[in-house]
């Protein structure tokens, strides 16, 4: 079962209820929550059961037993928390866990609730002179389980308090990683006489809070910046220490920060116009594709030229966005600002004309309200460029720069999947386009209607199976990470699967597969032939009974 | 033969020392530069405070860090006055803390040493327990504080934090002052809102919201004192209360686009836990309220489109002008079931602008003032219209909607050089009191704007010297016209509506209710009285309050 990390953080602090509904007989849900390192009971541990849109809450006894009774039969989520332990569904994994089957000839009274002691990260932040950073923001890193584990998105982020402390809690065990975004509390940006003197324009880049910090004359000692810094204290992802850490462990990691003077880059061969607006922003990425944005001033030096600064060394995107009459174009550059001196904008004024046309299945032209998005490969976690479909179809996006792209269509209507892209004048890959930027491409897209659902049983030795990773791959290997569905099975071994494009997949059924990352090419070969090949139409439903693997040992590399 | 010898040296050093003469007086005229020394220090402890950073201007910035001894030394400046200010995250300096500093003059090669003084923050931090000894998460702690804001006391809220897994919270950054602690209620955090109906009727418990040590209403709270520099520990058990259900239905909303429902208490925080509303038939729940007095605000959702705007850009299309509200007072003693909200309805009050300012004949710019309603209790709930509206702003209402009966304060800011001359509902003199808002009709609210202002000049004298001190406008007959003008030694302001003011100076001025009479009545005696008439220009003096008045 899939339940929203929305829908649990709200039922973080659980109000009690004590009576519930009598009805006559009713069916029950029961059982006892054990520690699962120690096995031994968590007394009055909060466990909740929901149904559709209504949570019950009990307490367990000292000896960790709860019971909900007079309930009728259907499916419902359990959760279950204690001071010290996590807040979890029933064996969840990710978003996934295991629906309680209640009814006749289910077993829902006998659950052991191994609910996992929490993990906590915790530590200081502090300064070149050892002193504690406040306000400096700590982000938690760790892998998307549901994107096969290959991609890092920020799990959780925190400002540290006036000793300069940080604590993440409640945590999963798994590796993590610490990042630091913060400002030397004493830092005065300068900008140079000469864009002082032009501002009426001095701006702050997207996603700014300077407060006090305005540019002063200050000199050197205070044009300082910290660049973003990971644990241990290092500004290269690549050496710092990830946090491995098992269930129940308490980690403590310090980061420490260090002043270094803030990068200038002059942008020139910028167009402004008259009566227009222009903004940058700086991102950097870290992790692969995770942008972080940071703060930046900006202003005008001279026409069409601007001074950037407040940078950080090292490798950043800059975005350059103008806007004109509601018009507006972005823009990015890569700089290493390490190089610091000008940078020519002019030579990026290359971009194409993306536009096109959306084709649907006849008599469905209604259905073509909606937008679509053009996502940059490189920075998955920016918002790509985006074009509203008009009436007839077409869409128009605003210039855009050479590079790779994904497509993606928002169509208002549900149940639509992008079936096809042809371009002309740009290489097409399945659902990615390649802009050369040389001439202006033109886009047919074609959406299919229908998208599938397989359901079914896992089933071990004959009899149903639950806590299993059901895991369903496209047959041709790509585009794993999007088309791949998965899911839990439930207390009485079914699952669930839909959102489905038509197409050839393979259904595997893998016990604790759950740490499998299972996007990289070839972690999934000693699987597949005991899974399941299956092809899914437009709109069509399956039923499968699909039988358990056991989990293999990785494969040894083999060569020298 | 000894005694020439020492004569000798006695005349060789002497003619030594008059050829330095002449380069003595070729110093005298170019001035020596100085040198300005000093020490920050915690004003609580003496002691000496590292690495704070110490700024002057010389006239450039100069800055520099305190080693671990806390001193700091400016060289190579020329003579004249200077004013150092430290800083350093966790302390209050001086300026800060608004407390006057004289600059230090630099004369000669050395002055005295400085002492800068850093007032250290206070911290409270805690745990929230329940009646189980067990840890409370995500509870929210408020520090707040009776303040004066813009001449009245209001309860502003200084610093929040939120409770970790350990139940422990941490409010810093306080200065020394009384503070409450309060809890809002801690139902969950956010709240959901489903469109699905649930029959199930639980009892549910949840924390209403308490003030340190354990009330549920300010009065009783106690008051936490703090000075600078303390650390304050504090340890506070929630107690469980029952939590009820309000019910009913909307009449009037759209059955596509729905309403939206807020229960708000008196402290400004939202209380819902779950609503549930069906959309078509306008019938809602709202669940986990405490025993409390509410408002109940409903508003109808917007129909909206998106539209193209042509290039990239989506623009969200309103298509009704002010979406309809209703507004309605609560008493929760138990589960409230049956109430019936109809949109639109409840009182609406008219506003009309009389322009009687000079260039008043723009059609298409018409001068405007921003009117504001606020209830007294739930001050949360306060609306504004600006009046007349723009041309352009489809949008504009020119009638204040769907009023709760309560009793409002009725604000009116121009938005130009123009002054209110008059407010008034019907025989209500708004400038002087508050409208109080129940089931019949109200005349429109009336206002009048002018710009045939008199010009301020005040000039603060204390004992006959130049002094700097906080200026105060007070007026008896419009207490509400009273202003503070700002803190200086002289200082003009323009359009003052025309009547007769009390002009007082007097330190810490802008923590003063200087819009209530009673808390002014004993400074009018050494204010200075003047009379403004229509485009007057008229300069005052006002002596310094003496020190017994001083708050």
């Amino acid at each position: 079962m899939i339940v929203p990390f929305l829908l649990l953080a709200l039922l973080s602090v659980p109000a009690q209820a004590n009576s519930q509904r009598q009805v006559a007989g009713g069916y029950r849900i029961g059982g006892m929550v054990l520690d699962a390192v120690t096995n031994s009971p968590v007394a009055r541990a909060q466990v909740s059961i929901s149904f559709g849109n209504d949570t019950t809450t009990t307490t367990a006894g000292d000896d960790g037993r709860f019971v909900f009774a007079g309930l009728q039969p259907g499916k419902y989520v359990l959760n279950a928390t204690a001071p010290g332990y996590v807040h979890e569904g029933y064996h969840q994994h990710g978003p996934y866990f295991v629906g309680i089957a209640v009814g006749d000839g289910q077993d829902s009274e006998h659950l052991i609730f191994r609910l996992r002691p929490q993990a906590v990260i915790y530590g200081r932040v502090t300064d070149e002179r050892g002193e504690a950073v406040r306000g400096a923001q700590v982000l938690l890193i760790a892998s998307d389980l549901t994107r096969g584990g290959r991609a890092k998105f920020v799990r959780s982020q925190m400002q540290t308090n006036d000793l300069g402390e940080y604590r993440f809690a409640r945590l999963n065990s798994g590796k993590y990683y610490l990042a630091v975004q913060a400002h030397p509390w004493y830092a005065q940006l300068q900008v140079s006489s000469q864009t002082k003197q032009n501002s009426g324009l001095v701006g702050r880049g997207a996603g700014s809070f300077l407060m006090s910090r305005t540019s002063g004359d200050s000199g050197p000692i205070l044009d300082v910046v910290y660049p973003i810094t990971f644990y241990p204290g290092v500004t290269d992802e690549r050496s710092s220490e990830g946090l491995a850490l098992d269930a129940g462990q308490q980690e403590q990691a310090n980061v420490s920060l260090h002043a270094v003077p803030a990068n200038h880059l002059r942008l020139t061969g910028l167009s402004q116009g008259e009566g227009g607006a222009l903004s940058v922003g700086a991102t950097q990425k870290v992790f692969g594709t995770l942008s972080l944005g940071l703060d930046t001033i900006f202003g005008p030096v001279s026409p069409g030229e601007y001074e950037v600064t407040g940078l950080p060394p090292g490798q950043l995107t800059l975005a350059i966005t103008t806007i004109k009459e509601n018009q507006w174009t972005s823009r990015t550059i890569e700089a290493d600002t390490g190089l610091g001196g000008t940078l020519d904008a002019s030579t990026l004024q290359t971009t194409a004309k993306v536009s096109g046309q959306l084709l649907v299945a006849a008599g469905a032209a209604d259905a073509r309200t909606g937008e679509m998005i053009l996502v940059d490969t490189t920075a998955t976690t920016l918002p790509g460029a985006k074009a509203l479909l008009q009436n007839d179809g077409t869409f128009q996006f605003p210039g855009i720069q050479p590079g790779i792209y994904k497509i993606q269509v928002n169509l208002h209507a549900g149940g639509y999947y992008l079936q096809e892209v042809s371009a002309k004048n740009a290489e097409v890959s399945g659902r990615q386009i390649t802009i050369t930027g040389a001439s202006d491409v033109n886009l047919t897209v074609t959406m299919g209607q229908g998208l599938g659902q397989v359901t079914g049983v896992v089933q071990s030795e004959g009899e149903p199976r639950a806590g299993v990773m059901v895991l369903l791959v496209p047959g041709s290997g790509q585009d794993m990470e999007e088309d791949s569905r998965i899911d839990e099975s439930d207390s009485d071994g079914t699952f669930n699967l839909g959102g489905i494009l038509p197409g050839d997949y393979v259904l595997l059924a893998i016990k604790d597969g759950w740490d499998l990352e299972w996007a990289e090419p070839g972690a999934l070969k000693p699987y597949l032939s005991a899974g399941q090949k299956l092809t899914l139409g437009p709109n069509q439903s399956m039923k499968i009974t699909a039988v358990a693997q056991e989990k293999t040992a990785p494969m040894e590399k083999v060569g020298p | 033969m000894r005694s020439y010898f020492w004569l000798l040296v006695n005349l060789a050093l002497a003619l030594v020392w008059h050829t330095q003469i002449p380069s003595a007086s070729a110093q005298e005229i170019t001035p020596k530069l100085g040198e300005f020394r000093g020490r920050v220090v915690n004003s609580v402890t003496g002691e000496p405070v590292p690495y704070a950073l110490v700024q002057i201007y010389a006239p450039e910035q100069k800055v520099q860090f305190t080693p671990s001894d806390g001193t700091f030394v400016f060289t190579d400046l020329p003579p004249g006055s200077y004013s150092p200010v430290a800083r350093k995250p966790g302390f209050f300096n001086d300026q800060e803390l608004s407390i006057p500093t004289q600059p230090t003059l630099i004369q000669a090669a050395q002055s005295e040493p400085v002492v800068l003084k850093l007032t250290p923050e206070a911290i409270i931090y805690g745990e929230v327990k329940n009646e189980n000894e067990q840890p409370l998460e995500g509870v929210v702690v408020r520090a707040q504080q009776w303040q004066v804001v813009n001449g009245q006391r209001q309860l502003v809220t200084l610093g929040n934090a939120s409770t970790d897994d350990e139940g422990d919270f941490r409010l810093s950054d306080l200065r020394q002052g009384h503070y409450y602690l309060s809890f809002p209620s801690t139902n969950g955090g956010g709240w959901t809102t489903t469109y699905q109906l649930s029959s199930k009727k639980q009892e549910e418990q949840g924390y209403g919201a308490q003030f340190y040590p354990g009330v549920s209403d300010l009065k009783s709270a106690t008051v936490i004192e703090i000075r600078p520099g303390a650390q304050v520990h504090i340890v506070q058990t929630l107690r469980r209360e029952r939590l009820f259900e309000v019910a009913g239905v909307v009449h009037g909303a759209d059955p596509e686009s729905g309403f939206n429902l807020m229960l708000m208490n008196a402290s400004g925080d939202f209380v819902q836990n779950n609503i549930r509303i069906n959309r078509k038939t306008g019938q809602f729940q709202i669940q986990g309220a405490p025993e409390g007095v509410y408002m109940l605000r409903v508003t109808a959702n917007r129909r909206q489109a998106l539209r193209d705007t042509g290039s990239g850009l989506l623009a969200l299309v309103d298509e009704e002008p002010r979406p309809l509200t209703a507004t309605l007072p609560l008493q929760v003693h138990g589960d409230v079931s049956g109430l019936v909200v109809a949109l639109g309805t409840g009182t609406s009050i008219g506003v009309e602008v009389h322009d009687e300012t000079a260039d008043n004949n723009r059609a298409n710019r018409p001068h405007q003032v921003l009117l504001q309603m606020a209830p007294h209790e739930f001050s949360g709930f306060s609306t504004e219209i600006m009046m007349p509206p723009s041309p352009a702003d489809r949008r504009a209402t020119t009638r204040f909607e769907g009023l709760a009966p309560d009793t409002y304060a009725v604000e009116a800011r121009p938005t130009g050089p123009w002054y209110i001359s008059s407010l008034r509902c019907g025989s209500e003199d708004l400038l002087r009191d508050d409208l109080t808002v129940s089931q019949g009709a109200l005349p429109p609210i009336a206002v009048t704007l002018r710009d045939d202002g008199a010009q301020l000049t005040v000039n603060v004298k204390e004992k006959g010297q130049a002094a700097i001190a906080g200026i105060l406008l007070f007026s008896s007959d419009y207490p509400r016209r009273s202003q503070f003008l700002g803190s200086a030694t002289s200082l003009s302001t323009s359009n003052v509506a025309p009547g007769t003011y009390y002009v007082i100076a007097i330190r810490g001025a802008e923590s003063l209710e200087f819009r209530n009479p009673a808390v002014m009545a004993r400074y009018l005696a050494h204010a200075t009285e003047v009379t403004l008439g229509p485009r007057a220009k008229v300069t005052v003096v006002a002596e310094v309050q003496p020190e017994e008045q001083q708050p």
